[in-house]
C-alpha cells in the first residue's frame, strides 16, 4: 500500500507540474496544446544530454533544459497560434512526434541521445544530494517524492504570484475578451507567447523530474500518450483553475495505478495496462459529456462554440 | 532511376489506401465540422472484422463486405449516441475532437485486449509480378483498385446525387442547406454511414497491403490527416492528390541517394502537415474555407 | 401605447400591372390575404425580446418592405417569422393557417422561401446546383421550375455552371432570389438584399425582386437601404424598438414628413 500511494505520489506530482504547464497554454490563453509531451522531451533530453554527455551540473542543466523547453515553445506558438482550435491541435500533436522521432532516428542526434537505446546516467548528482542534506534514511523514491512535491508547491506559488500580477490579469483579460485587450493596447500576440513559453519552461521541467524517475529515458517514453494524460488531468481538475491540475494529477493517478490491485489470477498485468488506457479513454469522454469545466473549473464556455 | 521508379510505386500503393482512409475523415470534417481522431481506430476495427471472417474461412471478398457494413453500422451508432448529441449541446469543435480522443483510446485498447500485440494478414503474401520497371504484387494492385473504384465512387455520388449534393451545400452552409430543406440531422446520419463504409473498405485495403495489428490505424492518423489537409477538405479529389503525394513523397525520400533511416520518413510527413497548416489552413489545393 | 399610423388608405395609388391584391394597403384577410404576422415577440437571449410587438400583411403578388433604424429588430423579425429564432407570443398565419413555431424545414414545404443577408449561397455549388438545393424537397418540380427562372432571371441562364463563389455581389444576390424561388414559395422573405452592393447592382437587384413579386409571389423584404426600398414597395411598414411605428403605401411613406424626418435622415 505505501508502495503504491509512493508510486501515486511521484507520478503525480511530475504531472502535475506538465499539467500546470498545459494550463498555462489551455486555461489561460486558450490555446489548445496536444503535444505538451514535446516539451516534455525536450525537458528531460536537455537534462540528462548535459549531465551525463557534458558533465554539467544538475541545477545548470534543469535551467538550461527549462529554457530549451521555452524555445521550443516559441519556436511552435509563433506560427500555430493564428489557426483553428482543432487544427493547432493536429499540430501540435504532429510536433510532438516529430521531437519523438528526431530522438529516436535524426542522424546527428542520435550520437547525443543513443537512439532507440536511450541514454543514462544522468542521475547520480541528484540521488547524491541525499547524503549532501543528510536524509539516507529517506529511499530515491521518497527523496524523489519529496523533491517533486516542493517544486510542484514553488510553481503554485510563482504561478499564482504571477496570476494575480498585472501580467495575469491581462492574460485573463485576454482569455475573456481578446479584442477588448487588444483595444486597450495591450499586445495579444506577446502575451500569449510569454504564457505559452511559460508553460512550455513548466512541461520541461516536469520532463526533467520524469527522467529522474526512470535509470534511462528512451524516445519511446516520449508518446502521444503523455500529452493525453495531461489533457485527462485538466479534464478532471478544471482548466483554469491552479489547483486543478495539482488535484486532478493526484485523482488521475489514484485511479491509474489502482489496476496493479487487479489480482493477477483474474488479468495479465498487460491485459491490465490495456484495461487502464480503456479506462483512461472512458475518462475523457465522460468528462467531455459530463463536466467539461472540470471538478474545480470554471470555464465551462471554452468548450462550447465560439461565435465569429 | 529504377529504385526511385520502385520507391513511386510502392508510394502508389500505400496513397491508395491511404486515400480511402482519407476521404471518409475529410468528408467528416468539411460536412460535420470535426476532426475524429479515432478514425485511424475505426480503420483497424473494419481491418480486424475482416479478419476474423477471413479467419472462419470465409472468402475476403465477403470478409471486405462484413466489414463494411459492419463498420458503417459502428459508424451511426456513434452519430446516434455520442456525436449528435454532443453538437445539439452546441459542443465546440474542440469538445468533440477531445471527445473523439477518448473513443481512440478505448476502442484500440479494447482491440489490444482482444487480439493482443500480434501483426496478422488475410493471406501469405504472393509472389511479386514485374510491371514495365516496377515490382508489384497481388496485394499492392489490389489495394490500388480497390482504391480507384472507392475514390471514383465516391466522387460520383458527391457530383451527381441528391444525397451528395446535399452534403456539399452542408459543407458549404449549414444554415442555408437547413432553410433549403435538408433534414441535417438525417443527412449527417447518412454521411456518417457513407464514410464508414469508406472506413470499412479502406481498413481492409491497409490490411491486405500491410499488416493487420491493433495499432495501425492510429499510427497512420497523422499522415491521413497531413493528405486532408494537402488536398483541401471535403473532396474525392483532394483527398486522392493529397494522399498520392504523401505516400510518395514518404517513399521518395528514403531514396539511398538521401542516405536517411526510413524511420525519419513519418518526422518529414509531419513537417509538412505543421509548415503546410500553418501556411495554408484550407489546404494546399483546397478553397478558403476552414481559416 | 397608441402608435402614430400613417392613413393606409391615403395613398391608395399603386403601380400599374401589380397583381390583383396589391396596393389595397394591406392584404386583408378575405380579399386573398396570404401571409399575416400578428403580436409577434422574439429575441434571442432569455428575457429580452428584440421584437415586442409586431404586425405584418402581405398579399401575392406584393412587395412588402419593413424598414427601420440599426437595431430595430428588422431582421430578427424575418428570422423568427422563418423558425430561426424563438418566437415568444404571437402568431405567423399563411393562408389563414398557423404557422407559428414549426420547424423550418416544414416552413419551407408549406411555401416559405428565405434569403438570408449573408451566406445566402453556397459559394462552392454552381448555379445549377444551388437551383438544385432550393428545390431539394421536391425534386421532381426541377426541370420546370428552373425553365421558369432562367426565363425569369435571364442572367442566370449564361452562368449556369458557374460556381457561386465566383460571381459577383449582385450575380450572388440574384443566385440567392432563384435558389429560393426554386422552393415555389408563395411568400419570400427577403433578408437586406441591397447589403454590401454597388448602386448599380442595388438597381439591378431590386429590379428582378420587383419582377418576382409581379409574379405573382407575397415578398416580404427587410432593408437598410430605406429610400429605394420604399420607391419600389407597395406597402411598408417602419419597425423601431422592435415595434410598429408606421405604416402605409411605399411612396407614401417616402414622402411622409414625420418618417423622412426620424427614418430618412431629414425631411424632404
Amino acid at each position: 500500500m505505501t508502495g503504491y500511494i509512493i508510486s501515486v505520489l511521484v507520478s503525480a506530482g511530475i504531472f502535475a507540474l506538465l499539467a500546470q504547464g498545459l494550463n498555462l497554454h489551455w486555461g489561460y490563453t486558450g490555446l489548445l496544446n496536444f503535444g505538451v509531451v514535446a516539451f516534455f522531451a525536450v525537458g528531460a533530453y536537455t537534462m540528462a544530454v548535459l549531465v551525463s554527455v557534458f558533465d554539467w551540473p544538475l541545477w545548470a542543466a534543469m535551467a538550461a533544459a527549462m529554457l530549451a523547453a521555452a524555445v521550443l515553445g516559441v519556436l511552435v506558438a509563433l506560427p500555430a497560434i493564428r489557426l483553428r482550435s482543432d487544427y493547432l491541435a493536429i499540430t501540435t500533436l504532429a510536433v510532438g512526434e516529430i521531437c519523438r522521432i528526431v530522438l529516436h532516428s535524426s542522424p546527428g542526434v542520435v550520437d547525443l541521445t543513443g537512439g532507440p537505446s536511450g541514454i543514462r546516467g544522468y542521475s547520480h548528482d541528484f540521488f547524491g544530494l541525499r547524503e549532501t542534506l543528510g536524509l539516507q534514511w529517506m529511499t530515491g523514491l521518497e527523496f524523489l517524492m519529496a523533491a517533486v512535491w516542493i517544486v510542484v508547491l514553488l510553481v503554485l506559488l510563482v504561478v499564482t504570484v504571477m496570476i494575480r500580477s498585472p501580467w495575469g490579469r491581462v492574460l485573463k483579460g485576454i482569455r475573456e475578451d481578446e479584442d477588448a485587450m487588444r483595444a486597450l493596447g495591450k499586445n495579444v500576440v506577446a502575451y500569449k507567447m510569454q504564457s505559452f513559453a511559460f508553460g512550455a519552461a513548466l512541461a520541461g521541467l516536469a520532463g526533467v523530474f520524469f527522467a529522474l524517475n526512470l535509470s534511462s529515458i528512451t524516445p519511446e517514453a516520449f508518446l502521444p500518450m503523455i500529452s493525453i494524460y495531461a489533457w485527462v488531468i485538466i479534464l478532471i481538475g478544471g482548466g483554469g483553475s491552479l489547483l486543478g491540475p495539482v488535484v486532478g494529477s493526484v485523482l488521475f493517478w489514484a485511479l491509474f495505478n489502482a489496476t496493479t490491485f487487479i489480482p493477477s489470477e483474474w488479468m495479465s498485468s498487460q491485459d491490465a495496462a490495456y484495461l487502464r488506457l480503456i479506462l483512461v479513454g472512458l475518462l475523457i469522454m465522460v468528462m467531455v459529456l459530463l463536466r467539461p469545466q472540470g471538478l474545480l473549473g470554471n470555464r465551462k464556455e471554452l468548450l462550447r462554440e465560439s461565435r465569429h | 532511376m529504377d529504385e526511385a521508379l520502385q520507391l513511386v510505386a510502392d508510394g502508389v500503393v500505400v496513397a491508395a489506401a491511404l486515400a480511402v482512409a482519407a476521404v471518409g475523415l475529410s468528408l467528416i470534417m468539411s460536412v460535420l465540422r470535426m476532426i475524429n481522431v479515432a478514425h485511424g481506430d475505426l480503420l483497424t476495427v473494419a481491418a480486424f472484422a475482416a479478419l476474423v471472417c477471413v479467419n472462419a474461412g470465409l472468402p475476403l471478398v465477403i470478409a471486405l463486405i462484413v466489414a463494411a457494413v459492419a463498420s458503417a453500422l459502428i459508424a451511426l451508432g456513434l452519430e446516434l449516441s455520442l456525436w449528435r448529441r454532443m453538437r445539439a449541446r452546441g459542443g465546440s469543435n474542440f469538445s468533440l475532437l477531445l471527445l473523439s480522443v477518448g473513443l481512440a483510446y478505448v476502442v484500440r485498447h479494447v482491440l489490444f485486449l482482444i487480439f493482443g500485440e500480434e501483426t496478422h494478414q488475410y493471406a501469405p503474401p504472393t509472389r511479386e509480378l514485374a510491371i514495365g520497371p516496377v515490382y508489384m504484387t497481388r496485394e499492392g494492385l489490389t489495394v490500388v483498385a480497390g482504391g480507384a473504384v472507392c475514390m471514383i465512387g465516391l466522387a460520383a455520388l458527391l457530383k451527381w446525387t441528391r444525397i451528395g449534393t446535399a452534403m456539399r451545400a452542408m459543407a458549404d452552409n449549414m444554415d442555408l442547406a437547413r432553410a433549403s430543406g435538408v433534414d441535417v440531422a438525417r443527412t449527417s446520419a447518412i454521411t456518417w454511414v457513407i464514410v464508414g463504409v469508406l472506413t470499412g473498405v479502406g481498413g481492409v485495403l491497409l490490411g491486405i497491403g500491410g499488416r493487420i495489428f491493433p495499432n495501425m490505424g492510429w499510427n497512420i492518423i497523422l499522415l491521413v490527416f497531413a493528405a486532408v489537409v494537402l488536398g483541401g477538405i471535403g473532396t474525392a479529389a483532394g483527398a486522392a492528390v493529397g494522399s498520392l503525394v504523401i505516400g510518395v513523397g514518404q517513399e521518395l525520400v528514403t531514396h539511398s541517394a538521401l542516405g536517411l533511416p526510413p524511420e525519419m520518413k513519418q518526422a518529414f510527413v509531419f513537417l509538412f502537415l505543421v509548415v503546410a497548416l500553418v501556411i495554408r489552413p484550407q489546404g494546399l489545393f483546397g478553397a478558403r474555407r476552414y481559416v | 401605447m397608441e402608435q402614430p399610423k400613417v392613413d393606409a388608405a391615403a395613398g391608395a395609388e399603386r403601380a400599374a400591372g401589380v397583381g390583383p391584391a396589391a396596393g389595397v394597403g394591406p392584404a386583408d384577410g378575405e380579399t386573398g390575404g396570404l401571409f399575416e404576422v400578428a403580436g409577434l415577440r422574439a429575441g434571442y437571449v432569455k428575457e429580452i425580446d428584440v421584437v415586442r410587438e409586431c404586425d405584418v400583411r402581405v398579399a401575392a403578388g406584393q412587395l412588402v418592405s419593413i424598414i427601420g433604424p440599426n437595431g430595430a429588430g428588422k431582421s430578427t423579425l424575418v428570422k423568427a417569422v422563418f423558425g430561426l429564432v424563438d418566437v415568444r407570443a404571437g402568431t405567423v398565419l399563411l393562408d389563414g393557417r398557423d404557422v407559428t413555431r414549426v420547424p423550418t424545414h416544414h416552413l419551407v414545404a408549406a411555401g416559405i422561401g428565405y434569403v438570408p443577408q449573408v451566406a445566402n449561397v453556397f459559394p462552392s455549388l454552381t448555379t445549377e446546383e444551388n437551383l438544385r438545393m432550393g428545390c431539394y424537397l421536391s425534386p421532381r418540380e426541377r426541370a420546370t421550375r428552373a425553365a421558369w427562372i432562367y426565363d425569369l432571371l435571364p442572367l442566370l441562364a449564361e452562368r449556369r455552371s458557374q460556381k457561386a463563389g465566383t460571381m459577383s455581389g449582385g450575380q450572388r444576390q440574384v443566385v440567392a432570389l432563384a435558389r429560393a424561388l426554386m422552393g415555389d414559395p408563395r411568400v419570400l422573405l427577403l433578408d437586406e438584399p441591397s447589403a454590401g452592393l454597388d448602386p448599380n447592382s442595388v438597381r439591378m437587384v431590386f429590379g428582378e425582386i420587383r419582377r418576382i413579386a409581379d409574379s405573382g409571389i407575397a415578398v416580404l423584404m427587410v432593408e437598410q437601404n430605406a429610400r429605394r426600398a420604399l420607391a419600389s414597395s407597395d406597402y411598408a411598414y417602419v419597425l423601431d424598438m422592435g415595434q410598429n411605428r408606421f405604416e402605409g403605401p411605399g411612396p407614401d411613406l417616402l414622402h411622409n414628413d414625420d418618417v423622412a424626418r426620424l427614418y430618412l435622415g431629414g425631411a424632404k
